[in-house]
């Protein structure tokens, strides 16, 4: 009990409000201004916490996360194109509902939905990172190295294109997450002699050339019809028929993006289609997801912000990133002096309680904010689709540069436009490339040490029991993939 | 087309796996029982190659969609490829003289030109945006989130 009063004192002061507060209006903006993703909105804004005390500074980072991860719906439903990539599977019966006059009802519900997931998934990461922590203290090397490959194989399942191309795009992934020093003694790999290569791929510029880039770049090659309609956004309130229709699917949704947000790597993405099938495969009346199904978009959105407590749980308690947001708020971590684990639990409780509390507010305030702002927030998307892409290029270039001050990262997120932009033509997945270079080095690191640790027992992976399971879920979710792929079947495609 | 991009795809990739493989050649190897810098890329390149196998296989076996016989790999209808070069040949010019000429000056150039390339309006609107869009980003970045924004010869 104390420890939660001790949380408050940190939390309710005017600097901690503050942050999260902006966090979460410039998180809604962010989100809801298509190529800026979250994770590209928490990495330009991390720097900027490192000066600030710890909990000021995560706050406005979280506050900024679960905003984001809801503006999503916001351009989903109104311009027919994720604010954010988890937002993807929301334009499945976002978009119809907009052109049947309804994209009042249909944000309401968005803005409902991730209300609901968020603080659902927030009260699982209260009761279980804690707990998860201690079970950390079981976790070595070949735990580590098993679940950071459980990850990768997860999403290179689950992405679209065949499973071939998803593990393909998961393995180039990982070589080229080998360039730079190698994460045991430092030994320069595959950097042709450059400076700028040493520290490896820097991740930020990669992730927004891969996903921001090449779709500006995608967007120039095919124009898209400037939209003129005025929208109406009344009946934002869900009514009482659309939530009775809609609860079952919610807490469903919850937990299963609370689940796939904790797995390491799956984030919003991957959840909130994970839901949607779900919700699709599981409903009365399957025919009508994909004609303005509300139940579709409530599916969608708390799932997707179910995943970002999720996410939270594996980042506090072992370290490992749940998605690529809680992969840079382990940085923010770490300079903090907070290393995740056990110890963050044992030593600085008052600080993990404020951002737990803080986080089920941001899940609150969004909702408050996001209604408030819907209209404000239409008018600024829909002035002109085709003027907001060479913004984002501008945004992208300086998002890419601020992080090492490097001209040379913006030649790299630019390389890595154009890889991403040719091979999404032919349904290569780039997921699994992104997740890849945060885990990569995990996983080497971790194989080796195993190794080491077992005096070169490649069996060591499989007698520990931990490593074991994992290991065996990641082959499990390879093979139901091939069996889907075999009858046909296949999840339509996160990237 | 695209069943030949695919093939394409999937040999370039072996190649560039190949070259990982060959180049972790001058990597120190084992040391006790660390198995060296070599052996984790050197067995990525081998999954790499099996997996691009696989993946040109399934480029050469399957059929082709009805939506992939009816359009083509690039959009060369209404000038779309050429729009594409003109904005990677800008990305790649704006944050090189940004070394030169600092935020300030280059970004409504560029921003101005996107605009016009991607057809946003009428060159008013275009002006109006883009110098806008240059001193929001200058204010909130340099000034508010103290992130240094290239800065040019002048200003140094």
């Amino acid at each position: 009990m104390e420890a939660i009063l001790s949380g408050l004192e940190l939390l309710l002061q005017p600097l901690p409000l503050l942050m999260l507060f902006s966090g979460v209006i410039g998180g809604i903006v962010v989100g809801a201004l298509p190529g800026l993703t979250a994770t590209m909105g928490v990495a330009i804004l991390v720097p900027f916490s490192f000066g600030m005390e710890p909990v000021p500074g995560l706050l406005m980072l979280l506050g900024l996360y679960a905003g984001a991860i809801y503006g999503g719906s916001v351009s989903a439903i109104l311009i027919n194109t994720p604010g954010t990539p988890s937002a993807a599977a929301t334009i499945i019966d976002g978009t119809p509902l907009f052109n049947r006059g309804e994209a009042g009802r249909a944000i309401g519900m968005a803005t409902f939905a991730s209300v609901f997931g968020g603080i659902g998934s927030a009260i699982f990461l209260v009761t279980l990172a804690p707990l998860l922590s201690r079970f950390a203290l079981a976790f070595s090397a070949p735990e580590y190295f098993s679940l950071a490959v459980l990850g990768i194989t997860i999403i290179g399942s689950i992405s679209s294109g065949s499973l071939a191309k998803g593990l393909l795009s998961g393995c180039i992934g990982l070589i080229i997450a080998t360039i730079g020093m190698d994460p045991i003694q430092g030994y320069t790999r595959y950097t042709f002699g450059t400076v700028n290569l040493m520290g490896g791929v820097p991740f930020i510029p990669a992730l927004i050339g891969l996903f921001a880039v090449s779709e500006a770049i995608t967007q120039f090659e095919r124009l898209v019809e400037p939209i003129k309609e005025e929208v109406n956004l009344k009946k934002l309130i869900p009514s009482l028929s659309d939530v009775k229709r809609v609860i079952r699917t919610m807490l469903k949704s919850t937990v299963i993006g609370t689940f796939v947000g904790a797995l390491p790597g799956a984030g919003g993405d991957i959840a909130s289609f994970v839901c949607y099938n779900e919700a699709k495969r599981s409903s009365k009346h399957p025919e009508t997801f994909g004609t303005g199904e509300i139940e579709g978009v409530a599916a969608a959105e708390s799932g997707n912000n179910a995943s970002t407590g999720g996410a939270l749980i594996p980042t506090l308690s072992l370290g490992v990133p749940g998605d690529s947001v809680t992969a840079i708020i382990i940085g923010a971590l770490m300079v903090q002096g907070l290393r995740p684990g056990p110890l963050l639990f044992r030593d600085h409780l008052d600080i993990v309680n404020a951002l737990f509390i803080g986080f089920i507010a941001a899940n609150v305030f969004f909702g408050i904010f996001g209604l408030m702002m819907a209209g404000f927030l239409s008018k600024l998307i829909m002035i002109s689709k085709r003027s907001l892409i060479p913004i984002i290029m501008v945004l992208a270039i300086v998002g890419s540069f601020a992080m090492q001050n490097n001209v040379f990262d913006i030649f790299l997120m630019l390389i890595l436009g154009i890889f991403g932009y040719l091979v999404r033509k032919i349904n290569v997945p780039l997921g699994p490339i992104v997740l890849a270079l945060i885990l990569g080095p995990m996983v080497e690191e971790n194989f080796r040490k195993s190794l080491v640790m077992s005096y070169g027992d490649y069996s060591v992976f499989l007698t520990r029991p931990i490593s074991a399971v994992l290991l065996l879920l990641a082959l499990i979710s390879v093979v139901t993939t091939l069996i889907r792929e075999r009858k046909g079947k296949h999840i339509p495609g996160t990237e | 087309m695209f069943k030949k991009a695919e093939i394409v795809f999937g040999g370039a990739a072996v190649l560039f796996a190949l070259l990982f493989f060959i180049l972790a050649g001058n990597f120190p190897g084992a040391r006790g029982h660390d198995v060296g810098m070599a052996f984790y890329p050197r067995v990525l390149s081998i999954l790499i190659i099996v997996l691009s196998v696989i993946v040109i296989l399934q480029g050469i076996t399957r059929k082709e969609t009805e939506s992939e016989s009816r359009e083509s790999l690039f959009y060369t209808e209404d000038k779309g490829v050429q729009r594409v070069v003109l904005l990677i040949l800008a990305t790649l010019i704006y944050p090189y003289l940004l070394q030169y000429a600092g935020f300030l000056i280059l970004t409504p150039v560029y921003l101005g030109f996107l605009m016009w390339v991607i057809k946003a309006g009428k060159a008013k609107k275009i002006l109006f945006l883009a110098l806008l869009t240059t001193v929001l980003i200058y204010v909130v970045f340099q000034r508010l989130l103290k992130i240094p924004l290239p800065t040019g010869l002048f200003y140094n």
